[in-house]
């Protein structure tokens, strides 16, 4: 997969901190301008959920799976008979 | 009407879990982890629905009936973040550990992991405990909907019974497998349904402008977070959502998936589900506040029940109340199925069988365990009284308290039993210390200062862990090597 590297899995754990960080948005708390009909802090934190969204996309298209069960382990294999679902 | 919609509605969730059961493959492993092949669309549906309570929905409008637009930042977009990527981090490795080593519970996991089954019994104990309150919330709950949506016509004791019944009937038939699929319509049911009020009330309304403008002239503070919320409260309540990492029914859920990449679009698509469900439950809260200005306390958790009464059509009112019954159930039948899972083979296939236990033995405890748990929740929701639901609340704290112990064991090969077991009695010791302090008080923090007191105990209790840990014996090499080993091996799923 070259384009694997386009985003390190550090990048996008530091985004994923980043993310965490701005979902502190103190500079709204008085605001109650509305945007679209709603409250602008209200449509802060729904944008907020489609950010978290976007950044589990790029999650699982460039760091995914995780390291899991140790350095080098591989995964179990797929069920050998899965139903469709 | 109503009470048609909602027969109609639990006939249609008995049909789709007897179906399930046709596929039945008559195995320990089938019956409580779906033979772990499931799809990405139904641990979407089924993670979500058994993580989103009609507790938290109608509480949730409650909530922004009182304190505004502050409500979802702290509930619903925190859980946005917190939850998938504690699926990305914590799931998918729970997943394919206990696709390994064959673990049907979080009990097996850990003790297998510190090597030490006092500690799993201990762990047992407490995550029974925090079970309890949540299944009492699931059956009293269905009792109050059904009450209330027949304005009294139906007596609350009829209501919880129903929800038993239903539920014991498709979990017992269809095991994980029908509580999946169950819990896929369920889910879909009450997000289609909320969508579909929001839509209809809004509209009757105004639109969302003219509502949230009346709102604004009427009820200013209900538009800002303003006094109602303090930062440090918006920030600690992050803590919150990582109790989805030390819940029994979830951990049941992530083990079904049939390969890790069926985690990818249910992490893509969680936060948008919270979404979809959260505008319309906190926007109805707030919109409830202009024909219904004076409601007090818990009074306000009906304020969707009332809103919908008022401006929409009864039917309408029929198809919410099958949607808030969805949201019951689809949480009840998972943390009832785990509790069984659990007793079945925590203690009795633990203790009783030496772990050696046929599957057809596996099979009828779990049902006969699925039916004890289901007749004595059922029993209790007659006993207790509705302040049962504040203890709710704090279950989440509990669950949430817990998570330093799921991230030692995963990822921090230094952690040891003693360290566990001292982070453990920590969480139950510092639990009921804030528990006897903030239960009579609603929105409790430490001090008021806006601090949740989960912060605290997770923070206590990580300390506790490798403090302890550091200065006790570590497990077998032997142990380790099995969950972190440091060579390559091959997949022998």
């Amino acid at each position: 997969m070259g384009m694997k590297g386009f985003f390190p899995r550090w990048l996008l754990y530091l985004f994923l901190f980043v993310l965490y960080v701005f979902h502190n948005d103190l500079w709204l708390w008085d605001d109650p301008t509305l945007v679209m009909g709603l409250p602008i802090g209200l449509m802060y934190h729904i944008l907020f959920c489609v950010a978290a969204s976007l950044l589990m996309l790029l999650l699982v298209n460039f760091a995914f799976p995780p390291p899991t069960l140790g350095e080098g382990r591989s995964l179990p294999s797929d069920a050998e008979e899965g139903e469709p679902s | 009407m109503t009470l048609t919609i909602i027969l109609v509605y639990l006939v249609l969730v008995l049909v789709i879990g007897s179906i399930s059961h046709r596929l039945f493959r008559g195995t320990g492993e089938d019956y409580f982890v779906a033979s772990r092949s499931i799809g990405p669309f139904l641990l979407l549906m089924s993670l979500f629905g058994t993580n989103m309570t009609a507790f938290a929905i109608l509480g949730a409008s409650g909530e922004a009936y009182h304190t505004g637009i502050g409500v979802f930042g702290l509930m619903a977009s925190a859980s946005a973040l917190v939850i998938p990527t504690v699926f990305y981090f914590i799931g998918t490795r729970l997943w394919a550990l206990g696709k390994r080593h064959g673990f049907l519970t979080q009990v097996q996991y850990f003790r297998q992991r510190w090597d030490s089954d006092g500690f799993g019994l201990a762990l047992f104990v407490v995550l029974i405990g925090l079970l309890i309150p949540y299944l009492l919330i699931g059956v009293m709950g269905g009792g109050l909907t059904l009450h209330q949506m027949t304005k009294g016509a139906v007596p609350e004791w009829v209501g919880g019974l129903l929800v038993c019944a239903v539920v014991m009937t498709y979990v017992c038939f269809g095991g994980l497998r029908g509580t999946a699929w169950a819990n896929a319509f369920q889910t879909l049911v009450f997000m289609i349904l909320g969508g579909v009020a929001f839509y209809v009330i809004i509209g009757k309304l105004g639109g969302l402008t003219a509502v949230m403008t009346a709102v604004g002239e009427r009820h200013p503070d209900l538009l800002v977070r303003g006094e109602h919320i303090k930062p440090i409260q918006l920030l600690s309540y992050t803590c919150i959502p990582l109790s989805v990492g030390m819940f029994p029914h979830l951990f049941m859920h992530w083990l079904t998936a049939r390969r890790v990449e069926t985690f990818r679009w249910p992490l893509v698509l969680y936060p948008i589900c919270i979404m979809a469900v959260w505008i319309p439950s906190i926007t109805l809260g707030i919109a409830g506040r202009l024909d219904f200005p004076s409601l007090i306390g818990p009074a306000a958790n009906s304020i969707i029940v009332k809103v919908i009464d008022l401006h929409a059509p009864e039917m309408l009112a029929g198809f919410l109340a099958a949607g808030v019954f969805a949201a019951i159930m689809s949480s009840l039948d998972s943390q009832v199925l785990s509790m069984g899972t659990m007793f079945t083979q925590d203690i009795v296939r633990h203790y009783g069988f030496r772990d050696d236990m046929s599957e057809r033995q596996q099979i009828m405890w779990g049902r006969v365990f699925v039916v004890a748990v289901l007749l004595v929740t059922y029993i209790l929701s007659l006993v207790f009284t509705r302040s049962i639901f504040k203890l709710g609340i704090w279950s989440f704290t509990g669950f949430a308290s817990l998570f330093p112990l799921v991230v030692a064991a995963l990822f921090w090969k230094r952690s040891t039993k003693h360290g566990a077991m001292a982070s453990l009695l920590s969480v139950v010791v510092l639990w009921l210390y804030f528990f006897m302090q903030g239960s009579e008080t609603a929105g409790y923090t430490v001090g008021g200062t806006g601090l949740m007191p989960v912060a605290v105990i997770v923070a206590v209790s990580a300390l506790v862990m490798i403090v302890v840990s550091l200065l006790t014996k570590l497990p077998p090499a032997a142990v380790i090597e099995r969950f972190f080993p440091s060579s390559p091996v091959q997949s022998d799923g």
